[in-house]
Order: C-alpha cells, then sequence, then structure tokens
C-alpha cells in the first residue's frame, strides 16, 4: 500500500470544499460575469450541479472497486495498457490543473503585491512547501486542512460581511434578462473548478468510512457553491456586471472596496494570506494525486522517488504554460471549461462507467461487488 | 539516504529563500506617503497630464511638539502624455519610493474632467497600489490650484479635503463618491455618473457691508496673523458634478443637487425652509431626517413613463414668527408646504439633468430591471430618450417633531 | 559537493559509532566485579567492601544473636535511613533477652531468616533480596539490607528516611484557584500525593528503573480500566528499551521516548501539580513519575493542552472560554507579532492605517537599521535579559529588569537606535510568551520567532505564511504515542474539537476525550443536569416564617 493514512469523511469533505473554493472564488466571479451578465449568480449555483454527476460516477466506480484508486481500476476496467494510458491522462491532468492553480497564485502576487519579484520565486517556493507535505502524505494533508479551512472561511466571511454596505442588490436585475443560454455557458466555468472533486477517485480508498464519499462529496459542492453564489452576488451588487467582468483577480478589488469609518479597511492581505493557505492546500492535493498515480502506473513501493521528479514538472509548467496573465485568463475562460470537464471530469469517468456497464452486463464479469458486500 | 535528501531539500529552501527576496521590500523611512491626488488636463500640449502629488512628511508630525517641523504636505508635479508618465517625471525630483496606497483622494480637474475621465479611472483600477475605495473629488478651476490653498482648521490641505468629505456624509446636498461606485455608474447602462465639486472660494466675510467689514475683519485678522491684505481662501464642497459617460456634463448647484438625490433616494440629512402658513414673509426651517423614494416606470403603448413617490420626514428646527405653529392644522400647512418645496427642487433637478442629457438619476437603470426587454430596444436612444419621458413627482411629508419646545415662547410686548 | 556530504557522513557515523561502544564499556563497568558471591557472612562483607570501596556514608555493622548463634550485620547508607528505626526495631529485638527467652532453642542460622522476618524484627515492610546485587541496589535507595551468616536471601528493611523538600506551591506554574500542593522530589511523596487525589482501587502505580549508574525509579501512574492498553504498552516499552548510565530529571526521559525526538515542540506535557496530574490521569493520560525531579511527565500529549490551566476548570466555564481564547491569541502574538510587524513596515504598509503609518514613518526616521535587522537585534536583547533574570539571585534579578527594561530600552530609543514601535512590539511580545501556562512550549514558539522574523525581512508576509505552513506540516505530521499532535482540533469529533476552546459544565462532561481511544469513555452519570428546587417548598418556608414572626409580635 502506498498510503497508510486514512482520513475520516469529514476530512475528506474538507479537502474537497477547500480544492474547488480555493480557486474558483478568486477567479471565477469575473469570468462568469462576463459570460452571463447580471444572472452570474444563478450560474454560479447552477453550475457544479454538473459535478454532482461526475460525483455519482466517481463514487460508483469507488464501490465498484473497493480499495482502489481510480488509477488502478481504470486498469482492472479496461486491461492493463488502455488502462495505465488512462491513469497518466490522469497524472497528466492533475499535475495540470496543480501547476494552473500555483500559476494563478504566481500571478496574483506578481501583480498584486510584490510587482518586483520573479514569478518563479512564489511558485518553487510553493511547490516546496508542497512536495513537502506530499511526502508526509494524505493524513497530514487533511490534518492540516482542518486548520487551515477555518482560516480561509472565517476570512473570506469576514470580507463578505465587511463588503455589506457596499451591496446594491438593485443590480441583480432584471433577472434572467438574456434567457438561458448565455447562464448555462457561464455555468460551465464554475463547473471546471468544481469538478476539482476528481480527486475523490484517488482520495476515496484512503477514507475510513468509503461509504460516505457521496455524502462527503456532496456536502462539499454544495458548501463551496453557496459560498461562491454568495460571491458572486456581492461581486455583482458592488460593481455590477458590466465593471466586474473586467476584472482579473475579482476578490482583490472587492476587498479594496471595503471602508467602514477609515478604520476597517485595508483587506487586502487578507485576501493575499486566504488565497495562499488555499493553494498551499489545494495544490498538495493534486500534487499528491499525480504523485501517486505515477507511482500507482509505475508500480512503485512508495511515493516518494517520483516526487521530486512530479515537483520540477509542475514548477516548470506552472511558468511555461502561459506566457502573461491575458493568455492565462482567455484559457481558464474559453479553454479550460471543455477541457477539463469534456475529458477528466465526464468524459473518461463515463468512459470507466460504461465499460463497467458493458462488461457487467454483457459478459458477466464481476468487479468486487460480492467483497464489498461481504 | 533519507538524511541527504532531507539535507538537499533543506538546502534548496535556504538558498530558494536567501537568494530571492528584498525585490519588493523597503523600508517604511523610504516612502513617500502620498495623500492626495490632483489630476489636471492641458490641453493642446504633447504631455497634457499635469500631475500633482501631495506627500505627506511624516518628520513634520513627530517634531510638532518640538516645532519648527516645517511643512507636514510637499507638493511634487510632472507632466507627461500620460498620467503614470507624469508620474515618472514627478519621481525624478523625490528622493523616496512613491507610495499610492495610502492615497484616497483624487482630485480631478475641469479641464481633464470635460475631456474625459478615461485615462484617470483606468488608472485607478490597473494600478495595484490605487484603491478603488478613494474618493474622485471634481476641482472647479484646476486641481493643481486647489490642492495650492492654504490650510486653515486642519494641519494640511489633504487633512482638510477629508474633514470635508466627512462632514459631507451627513449633509444631503453632497455626496463624496467613492472610485468603484463612480466606475459602476458609468458601466452601468441607462445610468450617469456623478461626484461632488470642490472648490477654493473666498471666505464669506467679504459679502459683508463695507461698514461692518473691518470690525469682523480686525477680529478674525487677528487668528489669521494677516492685515486681511490678501484675500483669504478656504475650500467647500460646491455641489455635484455630472457626467454623460465620462465626461463632466456640468454642474448642480446646492438645491439641484439635493434635488437629484431626491430623486435617487439618497437624500440623508440637511435642512430648508419654507414660508410660513401664518405669516408667509417670515421663514419657517425644517430638517430633513429621513426619506424613501421609489421610482416605478411603465409603459403604455410603447410610451415609457417614470412615477417618483418620495414620502420625507423631518423636524421643525426654528421659526422666525411667534405664531403658534404646533396644531395640527398648522402642521397639515407645514406639510404640504414642505412637499411642495421639495418637488420644486426636484422638478429643477430634472429640468437640469434635461438640459445636460445626462440621466443621472438612473431611470435607464430602472427601466432595464422592471422592463428589460422594452429598455434593449431604446438602451441605444436612452439620452434623447430621457430628455423628454414624463416623470410624475409625487411627495409627501411629514413633520414628525418640533424640536425641544412646542411652540415658540411669546416675549411679553408682542403677547400685547 | 558531494564528496564533502559523504564525508560529514562518514564522520557523523564514526561518532556515532564511536559512541555506542563506550557506552557498552559503561554498562560493563557497572557491574564490574562478579566475584562469587557466598553465603558466609566474612565472606560476603569482603566481596562488599571491596565492591562499594571506603565510602564513609556506608555503615557495616557486625553483630549476633542468641548467645553469638546466629551471625548477622547490617548494611545501610547513612544519611538516606531512619536510624532509630534500626536501633529500636530491628538490632534491638534481635540482640534482646527476649529472644533468647523465646527463640533459643529455635533461632540457628539455619532458620534464622523466616524467624527474623516473621517474629521478631518489627518493621512493616520487610522484603528479601535473591542476591547481594539485589540487596545493594536496595540499599542505596535508603532500605537496610539484614545479611545472616549461611542464609543465601537477604533480608531488607524499608527504613527510608532522608532530608526532603516540603510539599510547597509549585513555582512555575501558580494558580489563583486550585491545590497548592506541588510535587517534590521524592518519588515516594508523590506518589502519595497522587493516591490522595484518587482513591480508587484501579489507581495503579508501576515502578520501573531507568538509569544504569543512577538507578532511577520510574513510576507510571494510570487507572487500569480507563487507559488505553497499547498506549500503556507502548509507554512501558519505551522505558524499558532506554539503556543509558544516567536519569537525573525527567526531561531524560522524556527526549529517550519521544515520538519525533528532532522536533522543537514538546511533545510530552510536564507538570509540578498534583491536581493537573491527577486530573489527567482521571482523563486516562499515564503519567511517567521520576524520582528526584517534581516535574511529572503527562502522556499522550496534544498541542492544545499547552493552552489549557488547571484553574480553567475550578472557576466558572465562562471564564474558561474568555481565557482559553486569549491564550489562543497571545500564543499566535508569541510566535508571530514581530514577523508580522516587520513584514508589514518593509512590505505590506498599505495595511497600516494611515495615521499608525505617519507615526511609525516619523518614529523610525533616522533609525541606522533595516527594520528585520532592528527586529532580531531588540529580540535578541531581550532573549539576554530574560536569561540573566532566570539565573541572577532574586535579589540581583530586579536590578537586571531596571537596568535592561528601563535604562537600555529608554536610552536606545532616545539615541534613535531603535524606534519605539518596536520596542512596543518586542515588549508584547514578551510579555505574550509568559502568559502562557506551559514554559516548554514557549520555548519552541520563542526559538521559531526568530526565522520567522528573517523569512518576514526577506519575502514579506508571504514569507511569514510560509513559515507558518513549515510549522503546520510539521504540526500536522506529530503524533504523541499515536495520538495526533493537532487532535482534537485536527482529527476529532466535533464535540472534543469545542472542548479544546470551552470548557464544558462539570456536569455536562460525560464521556471523556475520543482521541485517546479508552476503554472506559463514561465520565459520569447523564442526569447531573441544573435541577429546580421546588419553587413551592420554598415558599411554603417563607410564609412559615412570616406566620410565625406575625405570632410572636
Amino acid at each position: 500500500m502506498l498510503e497508510k493514512g486514512r482520513i475520516s469523511p469529514r476530512q475528506t469533505g474538507q479537502l474537497l470544499f477547500i480544492t474547488t473554493i480555493a480557486t474558483v472564488i478568486f477567479f471565477a466571479p469575473s469570468l462568469i460575469a462576463s459570460l452571463a451578465g447580471h444572472d452570474a449568480w444563478l450560474a454560479a449555483l447552477l453550475g457544479p450541479m454538473f459535478t454532482l454527476i461526475t460525483l455519482l460516477l466517481i463514487t460508483w466506480l469507488g464501490r465498484k472497486h473497493p480499495g482502489q484508486t481510480i488509477f488502478q481500476y481504470s486498469e482492472t476496467i479496461l486491461g492493463k495498457w488502455l488502462g495505465k494510458a488512462v491513469a497518466l491522462l490522469y497524472v497528466w491532468g492533475f499535475l495540470h490543473i496543480g501547476a494552473m492553480a500555483v500559476r494563478e497564485f504566481g500571478d496574483f502576487m506578481t501583480t498584486s503585491f510584490m510587482s518586483h519579484t520573479p514569478i518563479s520565486v512564489f511558485n518553487f517556493s510553493m511547490l516546496l512547501l508542497c512536495a513537502w507535505s506530499v511526502l508526509v502524505g494524505l493524513e497530514v494533508i487533511a490534518r492540516m486542512n482542518e486548520f487551515i479551512i477555518i482560516l480561509i472561511v472565517s476570512f473570506l466571511l469576514l470580507i463578505l460581511f465587511f463588503s455589506l454596505p457596499n451591496w446594491e442588490l438593485d443590480y441583480l436585475l432584471p433577472f434572467f434578462a438574456r434567457g438561458p443560454l448565455p447562464v448555462l455557458q457561464a455555468a460551465l466555468i464554475p463547473a471546471a473548478w468544481h469538478g476539482n472533486i476528481i480527486v475523490l477517485a484517488v482520495i476515496l480508498p484512503f477514507m475510513t468510512r468509503p461509504t460516505r464519499a457521496f455524502l462527503a462529496g456532496t456536502a462539499a459542492i454544495f458548501a463551496s457553491t453557496t459560498l461562491l453564489t454568495i460571491g458572486v452576488v456581492g461581486m455583482t451588487a458592488i460593481f455590477g456586471p458590466e465593471l466586474s467582468s473586467s476584472f482579473l483577480f475579482p476578490l482583490h478589488l472587492f476587498a479594496q472596496t471595503i471602508n467602514i469609518g477609515q478604520i476597517i479597511t485595508r483587506f487586502e492581505s487578507v485576501v493575499m494570506t486566504t488565497w495562499m493557505a488555499g493553494i498551499f492546500i489545494k495544490t498538495s492535493v493534486f500534487y499528491y494525486c499525480a504523485a501517486l498515480g505515477l507511482a500507482q502506473v509505475l508500480n512503485l513501493k512508495e511515493v516518494r522517488p517520483v516526487v521530486l521528479p512530479l515537483g520540477i514538472i509542475l514548477g516548470t509548467l506552472s511558468i511555461s504554460l502561459f506566457q502573461d496573465v491575458t493568455m492565462l485568463g482567455n484559457f481558464l475562460k474559453e479553454t479550460r471549461p471543455y477541457y477539463t470537464i469534456s475529458l477528466y471530469f465526464l468524459g473518461l469517468p463515463l468512459l470507466l462507467f460504461a465499460v463497467t456497464l458493458i462488461r457487467e452486463k454483457i459478459f458477466g464479469v464481476c468487479f468486487g461487488e460480492q467483497t464489498n458486500e461481504a | 539516504m533519507k538524511r541527504r535528501n532531507c539535507i538537499l531539500a533543506a538546502l534548496l529552501a535556504c538558498s530558494l529563500i536567501f537568494t530571492s527576496g528584498c525585490w519588493d521590500q523597503v523600508e517604511i523611512e523610504d516612502l513617500a506617503i502620498v495623500r492626495a491626488i490632483a489630476i489636471d488636463y492641458l490641453p493642446g500640449r504633447r504631455a497634457p497630464y499635469l500631475v500633482t502629488l501631495a506627500i505627506k512628511r511624516p518628520a513634520a508630525m513627530g517634531q510638532q511638539e518640538g516645532g519648527g517641523g516645517g511643512e507636514q504636505v510637499v507638493f511634487y508635479a510632472g507632466v507627461g502624455a500620460s498620467i503614470a508618465l507624469a508620474i515618472e517625471q514627478a519621481a525624478t525630483h523625490i528622493p523616496r519610493r512613491i507610495f499610492l496606497t495610502h492615497n484616497d483622494l483624487v482630485i480631478v480637474g475641469e479641464q481633464l474632467a470635460k475631456h474625459g475621465l478615461l485615462p484617470v479611472l483606468d488608472f485607478v483600477v490597473r494600478n495595484p497600489d490605487m484603491r478603488l475605495s478613494a474618493f474622485l473629488l471634481i476641482a472647479k478651476g484646476t486641481g493643481q490650484e486647489l490642492l495650492h490653498t492654504a490650510e486653515r482648521l486642519e494641519g494640511s490641505i489633504t487633512e482638510e479635503i477629508h474633514g470635508l468629505i466627512d462632514q459631507a456624509e451627513d449633509a444631503a446636498e453632497t455626496q463624496p463618491v467613492p472610485i468603484f461606485r463612480f466606475l459602476r455608474k458609468i458601466t452601468t447602462p441607462g445610468e450617469e455618473a456623478y461626484t461632488v465639486v470642490i472648490q477654493a472660494s473666498p471666505l464669506p466675510k467679504d459679502k459683508l457691508p463695507a461698514a461692518n467689514g473691518e470690525g469682523a475683519q480686525a477680529g478674525e485678522g487677528g487668528g489669521n496673523g494677516g492685515g486681511g491684505a490678501k484675500q483669504e481662501k478656504s475650500l467647500a464642497l460646491a455641489g455635484m458634478a455630472v457626467f454623460r459617460s465620462d465626461r463632466l456634463a456640468g454642474i448642480l448647484n446646492h438645491s439641484e443637487a439635493r434635488g437629484k438625490l431626491w430623486l435617487a433616494g439618497m437624500t440623508t440629512r440637511g435642512i430648508m425652509a419654507v414660508d410660513d402658513p401664518v405669516h408667509p414673509e417670515e421663514t419657517v426651517t425644517l430638517s430633513l431626517t429621513r426619506s424613501q423614494t421609489k421610482i416605478t416606470p411603465s409603459v403604455q403603448a410603447g410610451r415609457i413613463s417614470f412615477r417618483v413617490e418620495v414620502e420625507a420626514e423631518g423636524d421643525l428646527i426654528s421659526q422666525s414668527s411667534q405664531a403658534d405653529l404646533s396644531t395640527a392644522e398648522m402642521i397639515e400647512k407645514l406639510n404640504s408646504a414642505k412637499a411642495g418645496a421639495i418637488k420644486v427642487e426636484m422638478e429643477k433637478a430634472l429640468q437640469k439633468m434635461r438640459q445636460l442629457e445626462t440621466d443621472v438619476v438612473g431611470f435607464g437603470a430602472i427601466l432595464k430591471r422592471r422592463e428589460p426587454k422594452i429598455f434593449r430596444e431604446v438602451a441605444d436612444r436612452w439620452p434623447e430618450i430621457f430628455v423628454e419621458v414624463p416623470v410624475e413627482i409625487l411627495v409627501k411629508a411629514n413633520i414628525r417633531r418640533t424640536g425641544l419646545q412646542a411652540k415658540p415662547a411669546q416675549p411679553l410686548s408682542t403677547a400685547k | 559537493m558531494p564528496s564533502a556530504f559523504s564525508m560529514l557522513r562518514k564522520l557523523l557515523k564514526y561518532k556515532l559509532a564511536d559512541n555506542s561502544s563506550e557506552e557498552k564499556q559503561a554498562g560493563c563497568r557497572g557491574d564490574a566485579i562478579r566475584q562469587e558471591d557466598s553465603p558466609l557472612l566474612e565472606k560476603r562483607l569482603d566481596l562488599i567492601r571491596k565492591r562499594l570501596g571506603e565510602s564513609k556514608d556506608i555503615v557495616i555493622r557486625e553483630f549476633s544473636s542468641n548467645n553469638n548463634q546466629v551471625k548477622l550485620a547490617i548494611l545501610y547508607v547513612d544519611g538516606l535511613v531512619d536510624r532509630r528505626l534500626i536501633n529500636d526495631h530491628i538490632i534491638r529485638p534481635i540482640q534482646s533477652d527476649f529472644v533468647v527467652k523465646n527463640f533459643s532453642h529455635r533461632l540457628a542460622e539455619k532458620n534464622a531468616l523466616q524467624l527474623l522476618k516473621k517474629h521478631i524484627t518489627s518493621i512493616s515492610e520487610v522484603a528479601e533480596a535473591a542476591n547481594l546485587t539485589q540487596a545493594i541496589r536496595m540499599m542505596f535507595s535508603g532500605d537496610t539490607a539484614l545479611l545472616i551468616n549461611g542464609e543465601e536471601k537477604i533480608l531488607v528493611y524499608s527504613t527510608r528516611a532522608w532530608d526532603r523538600r516540603a510539599v510547597t506551591e509549585p513555582e512555575t506554574e501558580p494558580a489563583v484557584r486550585g491545590s497548592r500542593e506541588g510535587f517534590t522530589e521524592t518519588l515516594r511523596t508523590n506518589t502519595a500525593l497522587l493516591r490522595r487525589r484518587i482513591r480508587h482501587e484501579n489507581l495503579r502505580l508501576e515502578s520501573m528503573k531507568a538509569g544504569r549508574r543512577t538507578g532511577t525509579d520510574v513510576v507510571l501512574a494510570y487507572i487500569n480500566d480507563i487507559v488505553n492498553p497499547l498506549t500503556l504498552e507502548e509507554v512501558r516499552r519505551r522505558i524499558a528499551a532506554i539503556d543509558t548510565d544516567s536519569i537525573l530529571e525527567s526531561g531524560y526521559i522524556e527526549e529517550f521516548i519521544e515520538d519525533v525526538p528532532f522536533s522543537i515542540f514538546p511533545q510530552l506535557e510536564r507538570t509540578e501539580r498534583s491536581d493537573k496530574a491527577a486530573a489527567a490521569v482521571l482523563d486516562g493520560r499515564i503519567l511517567i513519575m521520576v524520582d528526584n525531579t517534581p516535574h511529572v511527565l503527562i502522556v499522550p500529549t496534544s498541542f492544545f493542552q499547552f493552552i489549557q490551566a488547571s484553574e480553567d476548570y475550578y472557576e466558572r466555564p465562562y471564564i474558561a472560554v474568555v481565557l482559553r481564547l486569549l491564550r489562543l491569541f497571545v500564543l499566535n502574538i508569541a510566535l508571530m507579532l514581530p514577523a508580522v510587524y516587520v513584514a508589514i513596515i518593509t512590505f505590506h504598509q498599505e495595511m497600516l492605517p494611515t495615521s499608525l503609518l505617519l507615526s511609525i514613518a516619523a518614529a523610525r526616521e533616522g533609525v541606522p537599521f533595516p527594520a528585520v535587522a532592528e527586529a532580531l537585534l531588540m529580540e535578541a536583547i531581550f532573549e539576554v535579559l530574560r536569561e540573566a533574570g532566570v539565573r541572577l539571585p532574586k535579589t540581583v534579578g530586579q536590578a537586571v529588569s531596571i537596568v535592561g527594561g528601563l535604562v537600555i530600552g529608554d536610552a536606545s530609543i532616545r539615541a534613535g537606535l531603535v524606534s519605539p514601535s518596536m520596542v512596543i512590539v518586542v515588549a508584547v511580545t514578551a510579555i505574550s510568551t509568559f502568559a502562557l501556562p506551559a514554559f516548554n512550549a514557549s520555548i519552541a514558539l520563542r526559538i521559531l520567532r526568530f526565522p520567522l522574523i528573517m523569512l518576514a525581512g526577506m519575502m514579506g508576509l508571504y514569507g511569514v505564511i510560509f513559515g507558518l505552513v513549515i510549522i503546520l506540516i510539521h504540526l500536522a505530521g506529530l503524533q504523541s504515542f499515536g495520538v495526533p499532535y493537532l487532535s482534537p482540533l485536527a482529527h476529532g469529533s466535533v464535540s472534543d474539537m469545542l472542548k479544546t476552546f470551552a470548557r464544558p459544565f462539570w456536569w455536562m462532561t460525560r464521556r471523556r476525550a475520543d482521541e485517546l481511544g479508552l476503554q472506559n469513555m463514561k465520565r459520569q452519570a447523564g442526569n447531573m443536569g441544573p435541577r429546580k428546587t421546588p419553587f413551592a417548598k420554598r415558599e411554603l418556608t417563607h410564609d412559615n416564617t412570616e406566620e410565625h414572626d406575625a405570632g410572636k409580635r
């Protein structure tokens, strides 16, 4: 076994919550607003519902193959080589998403806070922390997360609360003016982030009670959807949809508007702290999944040997993936939702699901169902 | 193996940390803390932007007790083809790093406001150091001159402006607008932006007749240390600048500004005068404590119209006659007089807005919220439509309290 | 580079190997003389003299009983025994006529042992040592050995009595409310203090020994039907595995049995307070009591125990909530304040309110050092002062604090060497450090402060958080005897989590903490909640008195 630690359903839920909310609330609101306008909040509310399908698929697959990660059961289902290919595709997916998260953070730091510091400093130091936490294992990441989640949630609520005087809810109207199409299109953007619960397919076998996986995932999705929706409502109410769609880091500007009697003001650094903590956990989880996946594909005894190479790949990716911020923004808005959802969040799980069904129903192969019930 | 890895990782971390760092580090005493920035436009020049930075000298604060601290605020100016270039030019004279994060006043000269505010707004939003909660003020004349006005009560001119803004939040006529709100208004269809006008005007004392003037001037002149040879000027908020898109359309005076706020439902506090119902030549002063405005658009057979209902509450705060105004009948009369006065203000404001072709109240935005389909049809022509769209104004006023006395004291001589 | 590393490693290895061999030798020397023991008294005494050398405090007295029929010798260490007890209850009965009168025909060297033990000597605690080595070891703990000619076994009487420090209030852990009895250096006194608090048959005090040369007694105290047996077994195993020549303080044991010895954080809680120790035992934890140490170790330990003080449990629960939150805040201050201050004034000046920014800028004008250097310097000076204050006699300590605090602080500000705001920050940090109930935890914070300040000086808040995350990764990975160090906040039930910050009323505290895996979770009955005093009854009595009074009138 590559991972000895076990995490509780609650910790799983918290991990999933942070992996989704950590980036979505910092980046997505303006992207959503640019597509859905006044109905951005509706898109934010609807988007994650797509992810429930992903969640259903991976918990179903997880129940079919108890004790196995997606890297392992893809081999069981599709056969050795095809399965390994799928697993490697997932490893790449986790690396890609992780690298994007790091890049987003690095860009934020260099644009908003420390414009003279090269981005590589932030990316590599962040990855160093993540590498260490990957080495100490999933259980420790989950435990740290229980701490960090308090920090992140309370800071986010604090920012939202203090911005309340600036809200003008009139700006949320008119409701549903442009019809359903832009809303659905915009809903893909938060869905692309919420699809991050695909990591459940990797950490599910390490839960103390894997039967609770669906519950944990649903709770995480609902919690982060709620928070995201409040954030989007707040942003629309403060800036109006037209203005907010032009922002790169909406939450940062959001915090800038807070000014209660000249005393409760200057919350930007709180945003930075929150985001850094969130990105740390998120990247650690993705890094961990990638490392575990690679180790399982290569049949290694432990994760250790692949951590450093993967870290270097992550670091290089995080710097070379995008030329500049504009490219990052366009990618996040136009390419990422379709790419991640069609491939990782829905496509491959559906494939695995379909092949399992076909093999079971038509060829009568049994996949570990009995052991699960026994 | 394990230990070696650890050592290597530690070394890597150390080198990462020690070789990096310090790029953005700056000691607090090496900052030029900008407290206000004035941006002017010099038409016809190749480098039209004139930026004046008001920089606070911390040393002056620290030595207040010792005396001789020197000026609290120092000004630097630069010109350039863009705001950033102008600041860059000013920076060549500043021995410290320009620090804009604590700047919460952006003062724009009238010329630039007429030319268009987009460069200013773009600079503010794009620059992470500039804050969206900073206030946007339009200077009558140039911003630079305004900043160079001598401070009176406060330690420096920037604090003086801050004080005025803080006070203005309580007054009805002029409300300071943070930049993010301004931005939101100019980006929202069917709505135009507005902000406060600030002006350096002569002190009211020279309006007194010459006969009494000397005594008054001597009294005040002593406080100023001057003989009154030079005319003293002081800053005041002088109405509301209204915009068409990002360009200054015109300036509403105090009562028009209040009329606009009535229309937008934003009046907070203030006082107004109406004629005494018993002795029409006397004045009754009423305060405004609370008001509510409701704007309902209606579309009938393709014709757009608006209905504005205002409900205003207030107290009676003074009267110049000795009539007993505390009866129900009198209060009723006062109420209708007040409602009439408010309606006049609102109509004046509306008229001015139509004259300037700018919908600062946001009738268009309201229409958009209620009737999005109809607004979409007229969105492009909204400014023209706004000028002609009928607006029905209904005002209901209530006088709730009469201060600490119900009816005025009756001196014996007049009571006879 | 790599070659240098391997050199270093080799050197280290060599050193390690060297150490271990030395240890082995030391171990051997302890019982170097392996001369044949013999039951014959003279030979035995010879052997004893050889083994113990010419130590003046070891008293060997030969005497005989029953008209020289039985030859005996007693052996004790002067100063560790109650001599009157030996005289009156061992030597006198054996030598008296009483023996001759009653046992003259029965008492011979062959059966002396049982007779002496059962009928003659009058000391309550007697043991039989199987061989000389054992007897000598017991003798060094203050027992008296009675050697009988021709008898292999040796009688050992408990005659321990030495000058001991009285039970006083623990100085390092004073409390407003609660028992003032602190542990002392004498193990027996300490166990008695514990027994007095827990009078239950299942309180077990398990003896062990550690330290080849010091022969230190170690007692494990736990309640048999509560404690997690796996934890207990692990503690036993780890203590038994200690093979060293000396245990002078419980700190030695602490280091030997810690899970992660390299960690900067203490993984065992220690206390001098007897009430705290008793509470820990009742919570299902295990006490490790070490002779000659007033500090008792508590395992397993979680980090949040360091923000709890015993009087939290004695005063109203409301104040406990406030105090715990306050301590948590103080803990953060003690760890981060100087670092955050440095980060803010060198990187994130926008975070300060404008007037504060201006006054700090004004104060820093003319200060020659960068803020980081200033912070490090001031922290270092503070550490020096603190250390001087601890080492100096109390009377002089006062002077040091005056010179240090007032003179240096004031003069350096006046001279413009440091800014007043930095002095305030350092002072607040220092005070916060002392507001934490656990000294050993605050040591860790004090050390970690310095790297955090450096990180802050290089990377601002990002650096501070970088450092904090490193600390968090470390903490989250720590375990204390199988219990996660950050439990119950990470990895625990919700009610346990809340209990970290808010202690419930005692009548609500029905269960013990989940994280320890105890055998018996139930602490008390569930129906202890607030009960209404019957109102009618009170009224009745009231009425009665009134009537009574009226009748009187």
